[in-house]
């Protein structure tokens, strides 16, 4: 009988140990069905905050609940528009008090296979991410300890943290928590692209198929940087930031990914976007320079700026690049390409009922 | 008294499976050790030029990246070890396990050859995710457009051209018919340790084997010009060997 009561007590002494060390976890009712076709690569997901239901759906709220900004007037939805594949619409975005700030909204879209955000790439993590425009000064203008404190008094949101975390007490690390586990779920899967790896070239017309081999040989070689099968569909690629001449040697000082690392050689590198919706995202580039896609193949076809950093891709091709600028791709091509990136827009997506705004009836 | 013995038993059991293991089988650590003229590889960041082809070319290397599959041990009775790997290879990375690969579980045995091919076998290179569906290995993926599969080998920098311009160069190797087969003698016996070996990766060879390699000669846009990335495969035959 002693043998027993030792062996009960070591047992619930590891329980109790290993409770300690788990945060709080999803009941297996709440954990919520992550569904992603099956030629999509495995998501990116922190072991310290699985999605569940109660998480994704307070995550939502917050996402279109002006709470989080310092007057009440600024959402994370304000600045990324479903209509507009959770990008905006202007070149830059008007925080509290009409601050503009000087980098286009980037487009949420299949984000749970991302692992660096923003432009320069400053945030490592979703989570992370999630509380950056909380935080800005030319966003919402607020700290992430006092929407925590906030949300903390809310007998809307306080049992709803609860049920998500465990605790009606709010931190910040939980607002990052749920935000991240709705971002984590907006994906897009249902374009005409997707169509391709089913039916291959019949996805597409005649236009749109000349398009995708411009885009896909060397001719237009944009998958050296967009990537190619895999990438363009789920867009986790590795090696995601790129110099592609949008700045001379003295505009590209300080900007882009040297941001954060500080080197001289990552001066004018931008996080490579994805590409999907991009008929739904304009305007385009991290300072939302082109309006339209017509805008962009200019560019790329002959607007391209030297710099030091220039990526190899425009450089080893230096004839093309002296004689036309850029790719020197005709008109003709540059509209087969567009043809193209539109087979990449996806209404299913920003028709999807599982992102709207939940306070909307 | 009967509880002590029942843990005793079951740690033994543990232990027992372990020894077992050490006993019957090895393992082999390959490390790829990356070379220029004998000096380890710089990969810069920079368009410094470092490096010098014997056609005259000033250069650097700023990415490399490439796969080998199918890592086979062979013994004298015609018996081989082949696990049927595939492996990127990228020097870049501060994680070192990029630049080995470890072969676990080798039976015991003296071993005397040792092969592999340079690129992803024929079987998995293929459209679309012949190899498992990550951020390594899409960021590999040669276009459909293009016959699909996976890039061999990336490797891309700049060269001052015949204008003293820096510019890029990016050899890409892919394709099936591009793969080659290498082969070493070994002298390698197994007998329940780990050991490791280190294949040197010469890569001037790539520049400087039987086809001398002149980067003016249009290296940038190689992905469809089969006679270029043959140049490659043909001087890549020299570029491993087993010190």
């Amino acid at each position: 009988m002693k043998k027993f009561a030792i062996i009960g007590i070591i047992l619930l002494t590891f329980v109790f140990f290993m409770q300690a060390c788990v945060e709080h976890t999803a009941t297996p009712d709440d954990t919520y069905d992550f569904q992603a076709p099956p030629y999509f690569p495995q998501i990116i997901s922190p072991t310290n905050n699985p999605l569940t239901k109660s998480g994704v759906s307070l995550g939502r709220m917050l996402f279109y609940d002006p709470i989080l900004s310092q007057d009440s007037t600024i959402s994370c939805s304000s600045c990324h528009n479903i209509a507009n594949a959770f990008a905006e619409d202007k070149k830059y975005s008007v925080g509290v008090g009409g601050a503009t700030g000087d980098v286009n909204a980037m487009a949420l879209i299949n984000l749970a296979w991302q692992q660096k955000f923003f432009w320069n790439g400053r945030a490592t993590s979703l989570e992370e991410q999630a509380l950056g425009p909380i935080n800005n000064p030319l966003e919402m203008h607020e700290t992430s300890e006092n929407v925590a404190a906030k949300l903390s008094r809310s007998k809307r949101y306080a049992p709803l943290f609860k049920q998500a975390f465990g605790s009606a007490t709010v931190t910040p690390e939980m607002i990052g928590k749920a935000i991240s586990q709705f971002e984590r779920i907006i994906v897009s899967n249902q374009s005409t692209y997707d169509k391709f790896y089913e039916i291959q070239e019949q996805a597409f017309t005649a236009e749109e198929y000349a398009g995708f081999r411009i885009f896909f040989t060397e001719r237009g070689q944009c998958f050296h940087c967009h990537g190619a099968n895999g990438t363009l569909l789920a867009h986790n690629l590795d090696t995601i930031f790129r110099n592609n001449g949008l700045l001379t040697d003295q505009e590209m000082i300080g900007k882009g990914l040297s941001f954060v690392t500080k080197k001289a050689t990552d001066d004018g590198k931008f996080k490579v976007p994805t590409l999907r919706n991009i008929e739904l995202t304009g305007p385009y580039m991290h300072d939302g320079r082109f309006a339209t896609l017509a805008e962009l193949m200019d560019f790329y076809s002959s607007g391209i700026k030297q710099n030091a950093n220039l990526d190899i891709n425009f450089t080893k091709s230096p004839e093309r690049l002296e004689q036309y600028g850029g790719l020197g791709l005709t008109s003709t091509e540059k509209q087969q390409v567009i043809a193209f990136l539109k087979t990449l827009t996806d209404t299913a997506f920003t028709h999807n009922p599982a992102y709207q705004n939940p306070f909307k009836k | 008294m009967k509880l002590q013995l029942v843990f005793v038993l079951f740690f033994f059991s543990l232990m027992g499976c372990t020894w077992d293991n050490q006993d019957s089988t090895g393992s082999l650590k390959v490390n790829f050790a990356h070379t220029f003229q004998d000096a380890t590889l710089q990969i810069l960041e920079s368009n410094q030029l470092i490096y010098t082809t014997t056609t005259g070319n000033k250069f650097n290397i700023k990415n490399l990246k490439y796969y080998i599959a199918k890592l086979t041990l062979y013994q004298n009775n015609g018996a081989k070890y082949d696990v049927n790997m595939v492996k990127l290879i990228n020097p870049m990375e501060q994680n070192t396990n990029y630049q080995n690969y470890t072969l676990a579980n080798i039976p015991n045995g003296k071993y005397t050859k040792m092969s592999f091919i340079f690129g992803v076998d024929s079987a998995r290179n293929t459209f679309p995710f012949g190899l498992p569906n990550n951020s390594e290995n899409n960021s590999m993926e040669w276009p459909f457009t293009l016959g699909g599969g996976y890039h061999f080998m990336m490797m891309e920098g700049v060269f001052q051209n015949s204008k003293s311009d820096t510019v890029g160069y990016a050899i890409h190797l892919g394709v099936t018919p591009n793969q080659f087969y290498n082969e070493f003698p070994l002298d390698l016996t197994v007998n329940g340790n780990d050991q490791s070996i280190d294949l040197q990766v010469n890569m001037e060879q790539w520049f400087n084997g039987i086809n001398k390699i002149n980067l003016n000669d249009g290296f940038g846009y190689m992905m469809e010009d089969q006679q270029k990335q043959l140049l490659f495969k043909q001087n890549g035959v020299g570029v491993f060997t087993l010190k």
